[in-house]
């Protein structure tokens, strides 16, 4: 707890984490409650929002996808800050001085980062939980409205009302081995590189570049083998779906792949490990 | 005496280039102990590792006979380059931090905060203070834990007389309560003024090690000042023990090829009917010692 709170010492003073944290805080909630209840068209003598998740299931899994861009846009550009400013200032060099073993200075920024994936999936569960109780107020969530708007056949698995709170709420759980997962890899990007914008390009950059080295693999009938590439694992972990299937459920990625939940976390791992020596066989500058 | 620090062979090598070349030392409690060389002899590197930011290529040190991944650092205080703290933070919040990594209580803060003379300025964020001000704040720091051992490297660097004169006077301060003081520096002048011991590195290897009461050794030479000089010339070759003699405005300095002290050469002179305004044996500096040795 003591590395937490020499971290929060240092964060709390910080502009741009104190900025960084506001948006996500406020912006989140904005974006989850106000953009669906404002898209909206007359419908059977209704109002209705095509946005507006179904069931829990649906609004968890919306909720949860919303939030883990959120933490990739934001999230992820505060903590590579937090740890490249460190370099920057030459505070990582004053903090080993000051008697610091190098251990402790990694665990610190370990124990950070999973504080804020913690704090981040806690929020998320209280969005998840507000959100699922303002969607199921809607009057559109009538089986019939559901099956007429999406023109659903027989074989549709769509449920009539909201259903439980409890329905979709895994999604929290991938939500946080996502989460971490990438922050385990901005933390290795962050570290390796040492500068702040560059951490940043390199760490957005490695997405698109492990995009064209899939496709190369791809073309080269090895898709299996790109299926499980680090990056697109950790997306896969809370996959972005097509838009049919995000409202209806059917052939939704909603539910719980636990190879790529596994893989993440053996990702995360390998990432931290990485960092770890990294931080260890380097000069401290 | 209690051996604090000890090097056994370290060298740090950047590619070819040797940084520091195969380095041994120890130090002792209590010493002030000066490690002292030309810019880009290794100094900052030599303290780099010892205070474990950088790695050493090879070789080893332990601090209190204890091994290198101890927590042992936490008894030593450090100031290495420049200050380097927070600068959004205020000076007291840079040291809360300080003293967290230390384990040490926060009554502590304002204690080295009055000694180094920022009390009153604790509030303000450490980027709107002086280089004076920023460089007691890591002196500050370094005493937060009342360490054993203080390693400070080119303290006065970039300070203006006033603040050289503060640090200098604060870092004798310390030394007089008996703590282990290791300083790097290039300026020859305040390893003798501070030191009792000294090294010196000259491109990552030492050239010579000593105690600075060692270099205050007679050099058979005297600075004089009379009524009339000429007529001290006149006297002084006659002495058997006499070298040579040269003016130096308004003062006569002469060099003996033996052993002689201030009170003979004065009696020898009031014998010849003259009497001295000044007289001031001149010992050896460690400027002629590290002259010498750079020399060579």
């Amino acid at each position: 707890m003591k590395l937490l709170r020499i971290e929060y010492k240092k964060i709390v003073g910080n502009k741009s984490f104190k900025v960084f944290t506001i948006m996500f805080l406020v912006f989140l909630p904005l974006l989850v409650f106000l953009v669906p209840s404002m898209i909206k068209f007359p419908f059977q003598g209704l109002e209705f929002h095509p946005l507006i998740p179904i069931n829990y299931q649906t609004s968890w899994y919306a909720v949860t996808l919303i939030s883990s861009w959120f933490c990739f846009f934001l999230l992820s550009f505060v903590l590579i800050y937090h740890i490249t400013n460190e370099y920057n200032y030459r505070t990582v060099r004053q903090n080993i001085i000051d008697g610091f073993t190098r251990n402790d200075y990694l665990l610190g920024k370990l124990y950070l980062m999973l504080a804020i994936t913690i704090l981040a999936t806690l929020y998320v569960l209280i969005i998840g939980i507000a959100g699922g109780l303002y969607f199921s107020t809607f009057e559109q969530q009538e089986d019939n409205v559901i099956q007429e708007f999406f023109k659903l056949g027989a074989e549709s698995d769509v449920q009539a009302g909201f259903g439980s709170l409890f329905d979709g709420i895994s999604n929290v759980l991938r939500f946080f081995v996502q989460t971490l997962a990438t922050f385990s890899f901005a933390f290795l990007i962050a570290f390796l590189t040492k500068r702040g914008i560059l951490a940043v390009l390199v760490f957005y950059a490695s997405f698109i570049a492990e995009k064209i080295a899939r496709w190369q693999f791809s073309e080269n009938g090895m898709d299996v083998i790109a299926d499980y590439f680090p990056l697109h694992n950790i997306a896969n972990t809370l996959p972005f779906p097509g838009m049919t299937s995000l409202i209806t459920g059917i052939n939704s990625p909603m539910f719980i792949n636990w190879t790529y939940l596994g893989l993440s976390m053996i990702y995360a791992v390998v990432f931290i490990f990485l960092t770890r020596l990294v931080f260890y066989k380097r000069d401290i500058s | 005496m209690s051996v604090i620090l000890e090097i056994n062979n370290l060298s740090k090598y950047y590619g070819d280039f040797a940084a520091v070349d195969d380095l041994s030392l120890t130090i002792s409690a209590g010493q002030v102990f000066g490690i002292l060389g030309p810019n880009g002899s290794g100094k900052t590197t030599t303290l780099g590792m010892i205070l474990d930011v950088l790695n050493p290529s090879s070789g080893s040190y332990s601090w209190f006979g204890e091994p290198q991944e101890s927590n042992s650092r936490r008894r030593i205080g450090s100031i290495l380059e420049h200050p380097i703290f927070y600068p959004e933070l205020t000076g007291y919040k840079n040291l809360e931090i300080s003293a967290m990594i230390k384990n040490v209580d926060r009554e502590r803060i304002d204690e080295v905060l009055k000694r180094v003379e920022l009390f009153e300025r604790k509030n303000s964020p450490f980027n709107t203070y002086s280089l004076g001000m920023k460089q007691r704040l890591s002196l500050a720091a370094a005493l937060l834990s009342n360490p054993e051992v203080l390693v400070l490297d080119e303290p006065t660097n970039g300070l203006d007389p006033e603040g050289i004169k503060q640090m200098r006077e604060l870092i004798i301060s310390i030394a007089q309560e008996g703590k282990t003081i290791i300083i790097s520096s290039h300026i020859l002048d305040e390893i003798q003024k501070m030191c009792s011991h000294y090294c010196i590195l000259k491109n990552g290897k030492k050239l010579m090690q000593g105690s600075i009461s060692d270099l205050s050794t007679s050099k058979n030479e005297f600075l004089v000042n009379a009524d009339n000089l000429t007529e001290i010339e006149t006297s002084i070759k006659n002495h058997p023990l006499f070298k040579e003699s040269n003016r130096e405005v308004e003062k006569l300095k002469i060099s003996f090829s033996g052993e002689i002290n201030g009170m003979e050469l004065n009696k020898y002179l009031f014998d010849n009917n003259i009497v001295l305004s000044e007289l001031v044996e001149l010992k050896t500096s460690l400027e002629d010692e590290f002259l010498e040795i750079v020399k060579n």
